[in-house]
This record gives C-alpha cells, structure tokens and sequence, in this order.
C-alpha cells in the first residue's frame, strides 16, 4: 500500500456493547483506495459493511464505538481528529449516501431546503445563492422541473427521484470520497440500473472515489475497479474485479459465485454454502468461516489467519493460500 | 387539496361524536338511580307537589319526546333552569365557564413552556444528570394527588412565607374588570385595568402551577421518549453525515418532528386539565366549574349537570378538533399529502 | 367419551409445547426486567403497600374508628405517630387501615375495565363489520368526555360512595382498553399463522384465546398497570369531592378532604394520607415504567 492511496483502513475495530455482550461487528479490517477508483464493498448482512463505512465517518452511534485501528484519509487519521474537525469533513471531502431515501430525508422540510443546508454549512453561501445552485444541482442529478421539485417535500417524490436527490446532497460540494451504502437497494430494478449510470457518469465528472456498499456482486462487477469480500466483521478477500471473478481465492468467495444461478449452464440445483452467519458475539475461533468451509484444515480452527498479499494486489484471509505468498 | 379533505372528515367525526355526547349526557342524566323530584322535595313533600313538579320539569312525558325537548333546546342555546340557583344553565355556564378556561389554559401554557424543554434536554442529555433529574420530577409529578399539592403548596407559599395568595381569583379590594369575555386576564388589559391584571395574575400562579403539575410530567415523559425516538431516525443520520453542525441536528432537523408529534397530546392534556380544575377550584376558593359542578352533583340538580357535562365535552372536542387541524397544518405529509 | 378426553390430552400437551416456545421470551422479559432497578423499586413498594394492607389490623396500634376527644389534634408524637385527627383519631391507624381502599379502589376498576375492554375489544376485532363500527362508535364518543368530569357525573347520578366511584371509574376506562385489544386483533387477524390456524378449522374462541390474546397482553399489561396509579389518584380525588368514599371511612382521599379546613393550624392532618397515596402511586408507577421499558421491543435491543 503506497503513499498516495486516499483512504487506508487498518485493523478497524468497533464493537457493540450490548445487553447480551460484546458484538463485534467489525474485527479487524484492512483496506485502501487510491484517489479516483471504486472499491466495492461486498458482504451478506450483517457482515459489517455498514458499520465499516459508518465507522470510516465516525458516525457510529452509542452503544457502539470505534475501538481500534486506523483511518488514513488524505495523510491524516480521522479516529484522532476531534469532532469539531470531523464536522468539517463531513459531507465535504467525505460524502455518504443511505439505503433508504424515504427515512434518510427529513419529512418536514423541503427537499431543496435540504439540499441548500450543503452550502451554507460547506460553501458559505446565503439562503438565496444556496437554493439556486440546489436547484442546478437538482438539474444535473436528472431530475424534471426542478424548480417545482425543490419546492417539495420527500413524500411527494418518487423513490427514484429522492435516491437522486440524496446523490445531489451528497455531491455538491464535490467530494474526494463518496460512500454509497447500498443506494439501489430499496429501489425497484429498472431504477436501479438507472441510478447506478447516474453514479458512475457523476463520478467522471467529479472525480471523486467511491466505496460502494452491497450484497449484489452483479452490480459491483459492473461498477468498480477492485472488490473487497467482507465476512463476519473481516475482509475476506481483495482484489481488482477482473481476477476477482477469474481467480478467486477464499471459499468464502468462491461459495458466493457459485451461488450465482447462470442461464448458460444447465438446470441444477441451486448451490448454497452450508451453515449460518457466525454469533458475532462468540465468533468460532480461529478463521470464522472454517465451520463453513469446504476444506479447513486444522491450523483454520486455531489460528485466526492473516490478511496477505498473494501477488498483484490480490489480497486473501485464508490459511490454504498460504503456498501462494510472495513478498508484496 | 389534501388538507380540505382532512378538516372536512375531522369536521363530520366531531358532528356524530356530539351527537353521541348528546345522548350518553341525556341517557346519564335521567336514567341514574335517584329522583330529582323527591331529592329536591323531601321525601315528605306531598304527591300532589310532587306531580306538579315533575310536569314542570317534563319529567312525566315519554323518554324520547324528553329528549326531543331537550336537543331542541339544546339547538335553541337553553339548557333549562338549574334547580339549585334557580337561574338558566346557560348563564350560570356563562358567568362560570370563563374562570376555569382561564385556569386550565395558563396550566397548559405551564406543562408546554416547561415541559417541552425539560422533555427535549433531557433527550438529548440522556443519562446524564439533568436527565434523571427530570424523570424523577417527572415521575413524581404524575404521582402526587392534585388536591393534597394544593393543600401543601398553599401552606407553604402562602401561609408560611406570604408569596402568593390562598384562595379566589382576584383581590377583594381591586376593582373588578368589565365583563367582555368573562376571562379576566384579557378582561382587564382589554379595559387598560392593569391593578385588576396584576391581582388577577397574581392569584393564578399557584393554581396553574398546582393543575400544571400533572400534565407537565406528562408531556415531559413524552416529548423525550419522541425527541430520543427521532434522533434515532435516519434523517437525523444523514443531517449529521453532511457536516451539520449538532445543535442545529437537534434543534432544526429533530426538533421539528418532535414538536408536530406533541401537538396532539396538547389537546388530550386538555380533557386532564378541565376535570383537574374541578378540584383545584374547589381547593382554591376560585369560581368556576369545578365548584358549581360540584354542588350540583351533589345536589342531584339534573340540568345543571347535563349542562355542564355537555359544554366541558363540547369544550374538549374542540380543542382537540384545532389541535388536530393545527396539527394537519403542521405535518407536510398531509397538508401537501 | 374417550374422544373427548383425548381432546383434551391433545390441547394440554399443545399447551405446554406453546410455553416452551414461550419461554425465552418470559425468560428475557423477566432478565430485563430485572436490570431495571427502578421497576424492582417500583414492585416492591407495592408490595410492601400490599402487606400493609393485608395485615393492617395487625399493624395499626388503634382502632381506625376509635375516637378520643381528650387527645383530639395532637401533633405528631410517640404515641401516635401520625397524630390525631379532629375526633382523636390516629392517623396512622387510619392511614394503614386506607390502604386497603385505596389499593382495592385502584385494582378492581383497572381490572374489570380491562376485561371488559378485552371482550368488547376481541369481539369487534374479531367480527368486523357493523358491530365493529357500533362499538368504535360507541368508544369515540365515550373517549370524547374529559375522564374525570364524566366519572364524577356518574358517580354523582348513583350515589356518593366508593363502590360507585369504581362503577363510574370502570365505565370511564373500558374504551381505552377496547381501542388497545381491537387495533392488536385487528394487525394479529392478517397474519399469516392465524390464517393458517383457520384453515385447519380453528374455532374463533380458540383463536382468540390461543393466538391473539397472548400478544395483545403486554402492551394491555403496561397501560393497565400505569393505570393503576391512575386509579388510585382518581379515587382519591372523588373521594376527596365528596363522592366517593364517605367519613367516617379512612380511605386517604376523604381524610385530606375532611382535613382541609384545619390544615393551616394542623398541618399533619392532610400531610400523612396524601403522602401516602403519593408514595403507592409512585410505586405503581415506576413499575409500570420498568415493566414498559422491559416490554417495548424498540427499547429491548439495546
């Protein structure tokens, strides 16, 4: 990993302190980005993707709390920086939109209104100059009649439309990275594909990078440049999408694409990987997914493995690859 | 419009609940146990001053023409005569009513001007000091009987330390406002009556305080448990995750919502503080409802009770028809619905 | 004969199979509820209130109705702790001997209220159509009166004593109950398993019982017990109005009344009844907010 990534996570920890212990949602995680690409977060849920992301923007609310690790953004790590400064870089330099946007706008204000908030906070433009570029904005992210849009409040939107408006909101002031939580999940298909054009054509022009968040390996091959394989609070696996789905190392991965139905091959029964999703308050010890996996050996119960680079960028947890380890 | 259709279903819900009032105070008021007549005459009185009177009264014509008379009248503005004073409900009501108007809406300015904040610091400082603090006020706020606090507070404030008077609306010795409304407060700065204003304001404190005491507890448990609700939502999520600044989270993007969920419990708390200002009344020699109610109960004085049933009910329903109007107002999602 | 027996076989063990299945959740309600000190707080006082009514002749130095007029108005001393009141009597005789009514008048209307409201309720879910209308009808218009004004209305037009202070209490509250039971039946009826429940030829009483009944409890449990405390203080007032319970009777609320007149000379005449009713009020509240905290599936998570 080089200097001149803009984003480098290491060995990210939150927990959740709950009633029934400790949940660790996310234990352990490693990643980069480099400026103007797009890492695709992929996992099933509650492998943690979210709280990685919301723990990236330090928004993660009690009872949980960031207990270790790294965040390098831009030369500097966010978990020291005081929260007064964090402020400043929220939806600034690091932007995020949510799943939902129906519950992610405020119901009782309008939409412009909130998109104007963005640059009077960020920008320090008045009321007046702040609406008027809200209403450009509006424009740019396709949305018809603007005007009249602006004026509205997120009900009478459509799904697509607010999912647009919440892309606007969190563009506007040009951003260096953009954190998309799963932004077409709650949108119907045919939106979705649109929405998913519409970022990828506003990341050209911008130039800012993207982690995208999803449990749709369909819509990260699509959209990114590598692809992290997140599993019970740790990334799996690593690599650009090409040799992602080429040559790919951890069963826990290897699982997943088999589960993907094909047209070309012939009717079988669906694949599935065995088992369910670890208790992430009494993990299995040693490799999490070894109870699952298709050949574990007996270092995979007893020691957690190691997050290794096994060539070209190609990262693995997974103890059978050691064979494959070649100085970075 | 959304909203006409909202006011206009709100508008025809309050007409058949009225009706439905109208019956049940009806029902009640001729078919409890106890006979007007006798209790009025004396079980003595002759049969012959018996009949007399109940014809007087109606009280000999079949249930359903009583009550045709009485939505009659009712239309008509008369109520019939009250047996204890002798003179016709509705302006008993009207000489009385004001005064416990008077009462019970500055005990609801009290609950909102303290509850509301108290409710939403208390959310925001969760677990911290001030917010248990409130929650015990809270608790025991809803737990203390309103009567035995008038008692206490008057012993204390007024016996012990002289702040504030003990019993009736207003000094005996300042000069009476005008009766425009009835409510003195308005009464008297309507009139430039400022001694009249003063004393009048100065003998509500410890009332309203005292009737407050309840309803500010109430809505303090609930604009918390709303805020502490809201602040969990997702908008309030993505408000932070644009950099915005936290007290404006909290005191544009929450507050709002929370504030627009409150209304409506402003109007229940209504119903609370009419049936409270009956005592309060009682306890602080005041005049009012509560104490003409409460003689004409006791004195099984029929149209009285009706009367002062009905308006109190009516009273209620429209409070709670504005506050829900007000609160159709408010709420975007169905003004602009 | 034996088919009938088997039936019933059948149903018991059907019984205990569903307690299990219950089980956990019992379990982590009773673990929660358990964490919340203030409910744990809030149960015992009203325990301790409840031993002190059940054992109040046992409890209480003197007689409630004895009256004294050589020690009548004495402050508060060794002999009587509570001192007397205007006829000699010790308060805090009649004070422990008030916790009978008080309780009684804060259990029975809450109770009977809830039941009545849950057939009412359960019917009109159940039923639909006309009688569902009528009986929301009828509720409307009853949650129209201010609770209090139509309760001493009522209790006026029977008779100023405590038992029709509890009738009247009784007929004032039921709807609240009714709206609860209904609006759950209404949202249990959709599901899926109800559905499934009838298919297979379930009697509608079965289902009440086995299906709908058993989820709508706990958000009746938790208006019914801050209810309670609501009761209590309700009673207190009418009795205090003069149309509840009576004097010579100790109930709290009539001994604040009868004392109101004397409190600037004698304050310890209406201080111990009303911190009394303050002190089971309370009780029944703070376990009422544990018990809520416990039972909200919101809060549970965390």
């Amino acid at each position: 990993m080089g200097d001149e990534d803009l984003l480098r996570v290491s060995d990210l920890e939150t927990h959740f302190f709950s009633y029934r212990g400790v949940v660790k949602a996310v234990d352990g995680v490693f990643f980069n980005m480099r400026k103007g690409e797009s890492l695709g977060l992929v996992g099933e849920t509650g492998s943690g993707k979210s709280v990685t992301a919301l723990s990236i923007m330090r928004l993660i609310p009690p009872p949980g709390r960031i207990v270790g690790g790294k965040v390098i953004f831009q030369g500097e790590n966010l978990l020291e920086k005081p929260e007064e400064e964090m402020r400043k870089i929220r939806g600034k330099r690091i932007s995020m939109i949510f799943q939902d946007p129906m519950t992610s706008l405020n119901p009782v204000f309008r939409v412009g209104e909130q998109l104007a908030e963005v640059f009077t906070q960020h920008q320090g433009l008045d009321k007046k100059e702040a609406e008027k570029k809200s209403v450009d904005l509006l424009k740019s992210v396709g949305i018809p009649d603007p005007d009249r849009r602006a004026k509205q409040f997120p009900h009478q939107l459509s799904g697509g439309m607010r999912q647009r408006a919440m892309i606007a909101m969190a563009l506007a002031s040009r951003p260096d990275l953009l954190i998309a939580d799963e932004p077409t999940t709650a949108l119907d298909v045919t939106i979705q594909a649109q929405i998913l054009e519409l970022i990828k054509e506003l990341k050209r022009e911008v130039g800012t990078s993207m982690l995208l968040i999803t449990h749709n390996l369909g819509v990260v091959a699509e959209t990114c440049d590598r692809i992290a394989i997140m599993y019970a609070g740790s990334i799996v696996e690593l690599a650009k999408s090409v040799t992602l789905f080429k040559n790919p190392l951890h069963p826990y991965t290897r699982g997943l694409l088999d589960c993907i139905p094909r047209i070309d091959a012939p009717k079988e029964k669906l694949a599935v990987i065995p088992g369910l999703v670890p208790d992430l308050i009494q993990p299995p010890l040693g490799c999490k997914f070894h109870p699952r996996c298709e050949c574990p050996s007996d270092r995979c119960s007893a020691e957690k493995p190691q997050f290794l680079n096994v060539g070209d960028d190609h990262w693995v947890a997974c103890d059978r690859n050691v064979g494959n380890i070649r100085n970075p | 419009m959304a909203l006409w259709r909202y006011v206009y279903r709100r508008l025809w819900q309050m007409a058949i609940v009225l009706l439905g009032i109208s019956v049940i105070t009806f029902v009640l008021a001729r078919y409890v146990p106890g006979d007007p007549v006798l209790h009025y005459l004396g079980e003595r009185a002759r049969d012959e001053t018996i009949q007399r009177l109940r014809e007087r009264w109606g009280l000999d014509r079949p249930v359903w023409e009583q009550y045709v008379i009485f939505i009659k009248g009712l239309l008509q503005g008369d109520l019939g005569t009250s047996i204890s004073t002798q003179h016709p409900v509705t302006s008993d009501l009207a000489e009385f009513f004001p005064f416990t108007i008077e009462l019970a809406t500055s005990a609801l300015l009290v609950s909102v001007v303290v509850g509301v904040p108290l409710g939403v610091i208390s959310a925001v400082k969760r677990n911290k000091t001030i917010d248990h603090a409130s929650r015990i006020f809270a608790l025991a706020g809803s737990s203390t009987p309103i009567f035995w606090l008038a008692i206490m507070t008057i012993y204390l404030f007024y016996f012990r330390l002289g702040w504030v008077p003990g019993a009736g609306v207003i000094s005996s010795h300042v000069q009476r406002p005008a009766t425009i409304t009835g409510l003195y407060t308005i009464d008297s700065l309507i009139t430039g009556n400022f001694p009249a204003f003063l004393s009048t304001l100065h003998h509500l404190i410890l009332p309203s305080l005292v009737l407050g005491s309840y309803s500010t507890a109430l809505t303090t448990r609930i604009v918390r448990s709303s805020m502490l609700e809201i602040l969990g939502q997702d908008y309030v999520r993505t408000a932070r995750a644009k950099g915005l600044p936290e007290r404006i989270v909290i005191y544009k993007h929450a507050l709002k919502n929370t504030l627009i969920a409150t209304v409506t419990i402003i109007g229940l708390n209504y119903g609370g503080l009419l049936s409270g200002a009956v005592i309060t009344e009682t306890v602080f020699a005041r005049p009012g409802l509560g104490t003409y109610s409460i003689g004409t109960m006791l004195a099984l004085d029929y149209p009285a009770i009706v009367g002062v049933t009905l308006v109190a009910t009516i009273v209620y329903a429209c409070i709670n028809l504005v506050v829900d109007l007000l609160y159709g107002f408010l709420d975007p999602r169905i003004r602009y619905g | 004969m034996g088919e009938v027996k088997e039936r019933i076989l059948g149903l018991r063990k059907e019984r205990l199979e569903r307690l299990a299945t219950l089980n956990p959740e019992t379990k982590l309600t009773l673990s929660l509820l358990r964490r919340s000190p203030l409910a744990v707080i809030g149960i015992s006082m009203v325990t301790i209130f409840a031993f002190i009514a059940l054992l109040g002749p046992y409890l209480a130095p003197y007689d409630p109705y004895q009256l004294d007029l050589s020690v009548r108005f004495s402050p508060p001393s060794a002999g009587h702790w509570f001192g007397t009141d205007g006829e000699g009597r010790d308060i805090f005789s009649r004070v422990v001997f008030g916790s009978r009514y008080s309780l009684v008048a804060g259990l029975v209307p809450v109770i009977s209220a809830v039941i009545l409201g849950v057939i009412l309720g359960a019917i009109a879910g159940f039923k639909g159509g006309k009688i569902e209308d009528l009986l929301m009808r009828i509720t409307d218009m009853f949650l129209a009166f201010p609770s209090t004004i139509l309760a001493m209305a009522i209790a006026a037009g029977l008779g100023p004593s405590l038992e029709n202070a509890m009738i009247a209490m009784i007929a004032v509250w039921w709807p609240s109950y009714a709206r609860l039971v209904r609006g759950s039946v209404l949202s249990i009826k959709e599901t899926e398993y109800v559905e499934a429940a009838r298919a297979t030829g379930e009697t509608d009483i079965n289902l009440i019982f086995r299906y709908v009944l058993p989820n709508a409890l706990s958000p009746i449990i938790v208006m019914a017990t801050l209810d309670i405390g609501g009761a209590i203080l309700t009673a207190a007032g009418l009795s205090f109005i003069g149309l509840g319970a009576q004097p010579p009777t100790p109930e709290w609320g009539a001994m604040v009344n009868a004392a109101r007149i004397y409190a600037i000379e004698y304050w310890w005449l209406p201080t111990f009844p009303g911190l009394a009713i303050l002190a089971v009020v309370l009780g029944f509240n703070l376990f009422g907010d544990g018990l809520r905290d416990a039972l909200d599936p919101r809060l549970r998570r965390i």
